[in-house]
């Protein structure tokens, strides 16, 4: 049991005995590991207090820790509740086999946009290390889908160990009698035989045919490894470089894009567009030459590079309200067609552009945010973001 | 396990666990009440809907819990001799509270307003007591909880809790001579803060002090000796029933002894050790001296910290990597990165 869990736990119990704990930790387990898209979304907003959308997404959770509770609280938030869900999200990031996931990508992606959501009730689990768990799986992911192989397949088939023969030898004695003629004393000619005897040593013929067999096969069973292996690294290699192409068709063109300090879309120079468009020109921009999710890991970068060309400074703060008044209602129903439903809480700047209102004006705690110019177009950036990895995973 | 008692004449529920009406299981039924030691809870259901009203007596382990689990909270444990002020100490917040709010901080509701209600009856005039006093507290040590639930001035969305737990007089002094007492309190490891009550009418009696101190000293020494306090228990030490020793220089002076010679000895085994005086319910209220002297601290420093809305810091790992295009980040925006560790 992670003792960072106990220690976390303890606000929300007074169980003494560790088997209290073990079946909270065990229900940890048992959730994360069958974390659906929805259910990560609803998790996400349980931690951080905002309104449900699918609360039947984490059903299992929510049978677990029933629990009715004084009268005066929300039965449906309670702070334990609360408190598993920032685990069950943290220990989702953290999990080796889990991280590696779509929806862990998904995950992280939302809980980057909704970080700035500044909860307006105490946070039982301390948001720093979710965000931070957040960020670096954003970042360690962006590296990964974007790794390009560094050497050619390797063919890594050992060679057969062929079978060993002893060569088995056999005498052979051949005996003869030669026949001699001999001149006898009286002398006449008589043929006398001579015994003559040769031992040879012959070679076993029928082993040496069965290993001849037995190694023929073997090697014919490495030929066929050898062929299915090529092949397989061959197809492997062959689908990789559609790949390969878009990593370094992003990358060069994100470089391009920059290096013209121009808007692909409007033809404009980025110093020539008004500010508040420049955030939207600039988050749009990047999202369309994003060809993997998520996105580059130095996207800040190259935001921060395309705001200030032709500009020498950035101001502090923009917000919301400045950026909903500069979209035109005839550009809101493609935002709006863009905005997925099951997203719309956890992007404030989108659900504020799609609403057409300044939300800060009604919901000053969550969509309060004034950020510097750089940390907002990120934060557009990364809602785009989110909506591209929904799309891949949920449909 | 459960025990019943029902309202309806002729119900043998309590004894035999069968409901007259023939309800199973028994809890089914509207006019059953649930009994359990200092509490009692109105059960009733009806079309599958449980509502349960609270008793307003004493929680217990469970019913402190299921605060726990649903809003902030911390326990305060109040440990001290007999006579003390343990119980007092709560009562006088809790009549403070009914004055209007205190300490910058607003009564919010108490899972406990009967138990509130029946111990300081006998602090009231109707009680036609010739002084106000404290019912005794006869609780197991620190499973009884009262229950404050309070609310910041302007931050009505932030409620939490305070759980008092009381440490008997008996508990108090087995504990200060023996680890294994000490043992058998697990509220001194859970608390969120000791409160450990010194009493001042002990304290004006210079032959009591030694006592008092070695009291205190014993069971700080055991608590930590058991390792029920540990490196990050948050104790403070109260001079309570300040009232009595606020003009006494000479006691004073032996106080001032007794805090040097405590905090010398426990300061730095623990996470915070400080001292307050307190005079809950002064005999006397002066203004030197009102009710509820000092206990603001105690509150201010138990309550949760003002939750500023504070936007989550920016700090970018620098990812692993070999190629350009990825250190690009850390080059052009040093001051949001954080160093990630190779692994």
């Amino acid at each position: 049991m992670d003792q960072q869990f106990v220690d976390s736990y303890r606000q929300a119990t007074l169980e003494r005995d560790d088997k209290f704990l073990r079946g909270r930790w065990k229900l940890v387990a048992e959730v994360s590991s069958k974390l659906s898209a929805s259910g990560a979304l609803e998790l996400i907003r349980v931690c951080l207090d905002l309104p449900s959308y699918d609360r039947s997404a984490i059903a299992t959770l929510l049978d677990a820790v029933k629990d009715p509770g004084p009268q005066y609280a929300r039965p449906e938030i309670t702070l334990e509740l609360r408190l598993l869900a920032g685990i069950i999200v943290e220990r989702f990031l953290h999990e080796p086999l889990l991280r590696t996931t779509r929806i862990a990508d998904l995950t992280a992606a939302a809980l980057l946009c909704s970080r700035k959501w500044q909860p307006n009730i105490t946070v039982a689990r301390p948001l720093t290390p979710l965000a931070e768990a957040a960020f670096q799986q954003i970042s360690e992911r962006a590296v990964m889908v974007r790794r390009l192989p560094s050497e050619a397949p390797r063919i890594d088939l050992t060679m057969p160990t062929l079978p060993t023969i002893a060569i088995a030898e056999k005498e052979v004695k051949y005996a003869f009698e030669i026949p001699v003629k001999v001149q006898d004393r009286y002398g006449e000619v008589q043929i006398q035989k001579t015994p003559f005897s040769l031992t040879i040593k012959e070679v076993d013929t029928a082993s040496l045919s069965e290993w001849s067999k037995e190694a023929s096969k073997k090697l014919q069973q490495y030929a066929n490894d050898v062929m299915t292996l090529v092949n397989k690294k061959f197809q492997e290699a062959i689908l990789l470089l559609p790949s390969i192409r878009s990593i370094l068709t992003e990358e060069n063109n994100i470089l391009w894009w920059l290096f013209g300090e121009a808007s692909n879309t409007s033809k404009k120079q980025f110093s020539k567009i008004s500010l508040p468009i420049l955030y939207i020109v600039i988050a749009n921009e990047l999202n369309s030459l994003t060809q993997q999710t998520p996105g580059p890991s130095a996207a800040m970068a190259y935001i921060d590079r395309a705001l200030r060309s032709g500009r020498s400074s950035l101001p502090d703060a923009a917000t919301i309200a400045e950026l909903v008044a500069v979209v035109s209602a005839d550009h809101r129903p493609s935002w709006q067609k863009l905005m997925r439903p099951q997203l719309a809480d956890l992007c404030p700047i989108m659900q504020s552009i799609c609403a057409g209102t300044d939300m800060s004006a009604k919901e000053s705690g969550r969509y309060a945010m004034e950020l510097p110019a750089t940390e907002f177009t990120f934060q557009l950036y990364q809602e785009l973001i989110l909506h591209r990895l929904h799309r891949e995973v949920v449909g | 396990m459960a025990q019943w008692s029902c309202k309806q004449k002729g119900c043998s529920v309590a004894s035999s666990g069968r409901c007259v009406d023939g309800i199973e299981p028994p809890s089914g039924c509207p006019h059953i009440v649930q009994v359990a030691a200092g509490k009692a809870t109105v059960s009733t259901k009806a079309a599958g809907r449980t509502l349960r009203l609270p008793g307003g007596g004493v929680l217990d382990f469970d019913q402190a819990s299921s605060i726990l689990r649903a809003e902030p909270g911390k326990i305060l444990l109040v440990a001290g001799a007999q006579r003390s002020g343990k119980t007092t100490l709560p009562l006088a917040i809790y009549e403070l509270f009914n004055k209007g709010p205190f300490a910058g901080l607003h009564f919010a509701g108490s899972e406990t307003l009967f138990a509130f209600e029946s111990m300081c009856h006998a602090a009231r005039v109707r009680s036609e007591n010739d002084s106000p006093d404290t019912l005794r507290t006869e609780f197991e040590a620190g499973t009884h909880f009262l229950h404050l639930r309070l609310i910041r001035d302007g931050d009505i969305r932030q409620p939490f809790n305070l759980l008092f737990a009381d440490l008997s007089g008996e508990h108090y002094e087995n504990a200060c001579n023996s680890t294994e007492d000490c043992k058998k309190i697990p509220m001194l490891r859970r608390a969120d803060r000791i409160l450990l009550m010194l009493d001042g009418k002990r304290l004006k009696v210079p032959a009591e002090r030694a006592k008092v101190f070695k009291e205190a000293r014993g069971m700080l020494g055991s608590a930590l000796d058991a390792e029920m306090l540990t490196a990050s228990s948050q104790v403070r030490v109260l001079f309570a029933k300040w009232d009595l020793l606020a003009d006494d220089t000479a006691a004073q002076s032996s106080l001032q002894q007794i805090e040097d010679r405590l905090a010398a000895e426990f300061r730095s085994r623990v996470a915070r050790f400080e001292f307050a005086k307190v005079a809950a319910r002064p005999e006397l209220p002066t203004a030197e001296v009102p009710l509820g002297h000092g206990l603001a601290e105690i509150l201010g420093d138990a309550s949760f910290p003002p939750e500023t809305p504070v936007p989550l810091p920016l700090r970018l790992p620098v990812p692993v990597s070999d190629r350009q295009a990825d250190r690009y980040l850390a080059l052009r925006l040093p001051h949001l990165c954080k160093e990630v560790k190779a692994p």
